[in-house]
């Protein structure tokens, strides 16, 4: 689905994103990449978006979230209090085989 | 020894409140060479070394897409600081440190500081700095700038750091096989044209992967091709950093903030708007009465020293022609622009506040919709906003927006904005003529600005035919303005307007003053003076508008200096006193209609030199830069045309 269609206080794993090179950059510097889990944290008069992005709170407008491709988080069923570091081990042996050269 | 230092790190990272911690007030503001980004510098002594600080833009990246961050870069590399400063907001670890792990790999000497660490302390987290120090292989220190802590520490680093220079090796981000072969393969590559240090050439090598303009211009590899590996490259940096993150600072994501629960308010889809037009008024109340108080005890100064200096000129019978000078020439015009100093300051010290709170984004957000429509997007709507202040940063923060022709339309429209210089003219007028009204009157033509500013971005949408905008922003958190960073800035300005009194609007009403004193065949009455003509070969121009006289011809051509010079022109032709003013402008013909036409005239018209000037740098064009000119006037003729011979049936 795309990331437009999404509720406020809804979480999603971005798939794709389908921009030019400069706006998929410019989202890559907010923290915007591919697999990262993101919350939409409001939805401002069917217009904007505001996201929660690596703890930092992004806007994005109704255009560039059209071209955001996502799927619905598996975490959402992750109660609160179980949080990030049960949920992040398994990324995290991932990402030390990447560089652990 | 001599340090040089560059600060660097994202916007919002409390970057400015650090440097004001150990500079003040005392640095110097200028302009990069040939780009319109602002430069702050200063010079500080610790333990027998002379420290020289220079404030690098706010930036996200270092990718080649924005002046700010190709500066940045090519300071780095090009005037080689000794250590590089990366300031980084303790509170958006994980974010922040995208920009820390490009700038190591820049190769220079880096020291991180953790600012604002007493606010994450106060919350109760627990951040492990050593641990930090050794994923990014840097110094990391922990500093707040607002309480300053850990100043001295930093200071003691970077020389430390700059001492042991030669001998730095940067960490380096596994990029995993395929990438790392090609950077190796690139490094050949470049080593066999280009003799550069070893970890310039795994830069360079990273930005061709990703396809860097910049770069691959200045590196030409002919045989090389390879797809881009940008999105790869970034990802890569971000899972780097999401692997020790956890461990230096645990921190719950998902947990509401202060600034998520004032957001539920202030960007509420209904309380939205309504809060914004209250901030404001609010603004513009704070500029009108305690500006006006303040303005009142200038103007009573600035009335008695006039007389004080002529009844002393007259006891040492000083000639008239003199005293005419002094007293009506650079005391009116210079003086009567100092008057509004208060309502300038009060202005400023509003807009430093809405900016520095951190809501200026969020009104961008309130705005998005709105600016939709026309054809821009929120962002746009910022400098359309410092734009009462002052257009020249305004059209410089224009560059903020992605898109190239949102970015023309934001500069063609900003100048409709009613900037503070013109705020002494409607004071002028509307006290003459609206008396009890000023503020109704003031407000009204802010409004007009704003009316024609949206009229004229519309036509530009359907006549550019432009593409949709993007808005991609980051929303700070709300922060309490620092008294300090206001000061500062607010002060910046003041005695920016004071210097500009001292010297262009000091020069501007002398020369006024002698071309309306003489033409070619020497002293003669104002109304056949040199400056008298030039205002009757353009009074008749003017005269539809219901202001075709040659005072206010003449004023006008001057204003173009800077608005503000309207007022010290009239001053000059008119003589000092207030009472002089209203009988002397109902004497040319002024009335209540015309007033108001002439108000909306000087709203509307050629905007200042140096916004032109701006305009220019900004959009490179003269084409663009003459249009601007030209289309301004055209549109300030029209309007005030249209309140003048509309108005004048009705009253």
């Amino acid at each position: 689905m795309m990331l437009s269609n999404g509720k406020k206080g809804e979480q999603f794993t971005i798939i794709n994103i389908d921009a030019d090179l400069k706006i998929k950059k410019r989202l890559q510097d907010m923290g915007l990449t591919q697999g990262i889990r993101i919350k939409i944290m409001s939805h401002y008069s069917n217009n904007a978006f505001i996201l929660n992005v690596r703890g930092s709170r992004v806007v994005i407008g109704k255009d560039i979230a059209d071209k955001i491709h996502v799927e619905a988080s598996h975490c959402n069923n992750c109660s609160k209090k179980t949080h990030t570091r049960v949920r992040r081990s398994p990324h995290q042996i991932e990402h030390r085989g990447q560089h652990g050269a | 020894m001599h340090i040089k230092v560059a600060f660097v790190g994202n916007p919002n990272c409390g970057k400015t409140t650090l440097f004001n911690a150990y500079t003040g007030a005392k640095h110097k503001v200028g302009n990069w060479a040939g780009v319109t980004v602002e430069k702050k510098e200063g010079i500080i002594k610790h333990d027998g070394n002379t420290i020289t600080l220079v404030d690098l833009p706010g930036i996200y990246s270092l990718s080649p897409y924005s002046m700010e961050e190709i500066l940045t870069r090519e300071y780095i590399m090009n005037y080689d600081p000794d250590v590089v400063v990366n300031i980084v907001d303790t509170s958006n670890l994980e974010r922040n440190l995208f920009l820390t792990l490009q700038l190591i790999e820049l190769g220079k000497p880096v020291v991180v500081v953790l600012n604002m660490i007493d606010i994450m302390e106060n919350k109760g987290y627990e951040i492990n700095v050593e641990r930090l120090s050794r994923e990014l292989g840097v110094p990391v220190i922990p500093v707040s700038a607002t309480k300053q802590r850990g100043l001295t520490k930093l200071l003691h680093q970077l020389i430390k750091t700059s001492k042991m220079k030669s001998e730095y090796v940067p960490m380096s981000v596994n990029y995993g096989t395929v990438i790392e072969h090609k950077i190796d393969q690139l490094i050949d590559a470049i080593s066999e044209t280009h003799s550069l240090n070893e970890n310039v050439k795994r830069w360079l090598a990273i930005k061709l992967l990703e396809k860097d303009s910049e770069i691959m211009k200045r590196i030409k590899l002919p045989n090389w091709e390879s797809k881009n590996y940008s999105e790869e490259i970034g990802k890569i940096k971000y899972d780097y950093i999401a692997c020790f993150i956890e461990e230096v600072l645990q921190i719950d994501h998902d947990e509401e903030t202060f600034s998520d629960k004032a957001d539920k308010v202030i960007t509420n889809n209904f309380l939205g708007i309504p809060i914004f037009l209250l901030m404001m008024m609010m603004v513009f109340a704070f500029t009108f009465s305690v500006g006006n108080y303040f303005a009142g005890i200038f103007e009573s100064i600035h009335y008695g020293l006039s007389w004080l200096i002529r009844d002393f000129l007259i006891a040492f019978n000083v000639t008239d022609w003199v005293i005419a000078l002094i007293v009506d020439g650079i005391i009116g015009g210079v003086g009567g622009i100092l008057i509004f100093l208060p309502n300038i300051a009060c202005l400023f010290i509003a807009i430093s506040i809405l900016e520095d709170s951190g809501y200026m984004a969020r009104v961008a957000l309130l705005m998005d919709k709105f600016m939709c429509k026309i054809g821009l997007n929120g962002k746009a709507f910022i400098p359309m906003i410092l734009g009462f202040g002052c257009s020249v940063p305004a059209i410089m923060t224009a560059r903020t927006l992605e898109n190239e022709n949102d970015r023309l339309i934001t500069t063609m429209i900003t100048p409709f904005m009613s900037c503070s210089a013109k705020m002494p003219i409607y004071v002028l007028f509307s006290r003459i003529f609206f008396p009890g009204y000023e503020i109704v009157v003031a407000f009204s033509l802010y409004l007009l600005g704003v009316f024609v500013a949206i009229v004229v971005a519309l036509i530009f949408k359907t006549t550019l035919k432009k593409g949709k905008t993007a808005l991609i922003m980051e929303l700070p958190q709300y922060k309490m303005p620092s008294v300090k960073t206001i000061t500062i800035f607010v002060w910046e300005k003041v005695k920016h307007y004071i210097v500009r009194a001292g010297t262009v609007i000091f020069l501007a009403s002398v020369v006024l003053w002698f071309i309306l004193e003489f033409n070619t065949t020497g002293h003669v009455d104002m109304t056949e003076s040199f400056g008298a003509s030039i205002g009757k070969a353009i009074a008749p121009i003017f005269a539809p508008l219901g202001f075709g006289t040659w005072e206010a011809a003449l004023s006008l051509i001057a204003g173009v200096m800077g608005k503000e010079i309207v007022v010290s022109s009239m001053a000059v032709i008119f003589g000092v006193t207030e009472s002089g003013f209203a009988f002397a402008l109902k004497a040319v013909g002024f009335n209540m209609i015309s007033a108001y036409a002439f108000m909306a005239f000087c709203l509307l018209y050629t905007p200042c030199v140096a916004t032109i000037g701006i305009i220019k740098k900004e959009t490179n064009s003269w084409k663009w830069t003459i249009f601007s000119f030209v289309y301004q006037l055209t549109v300030a003729w029209f309007v005030a045309f249209l309140i003048y011979q509309i108005g004048r049936r009705f009253f």
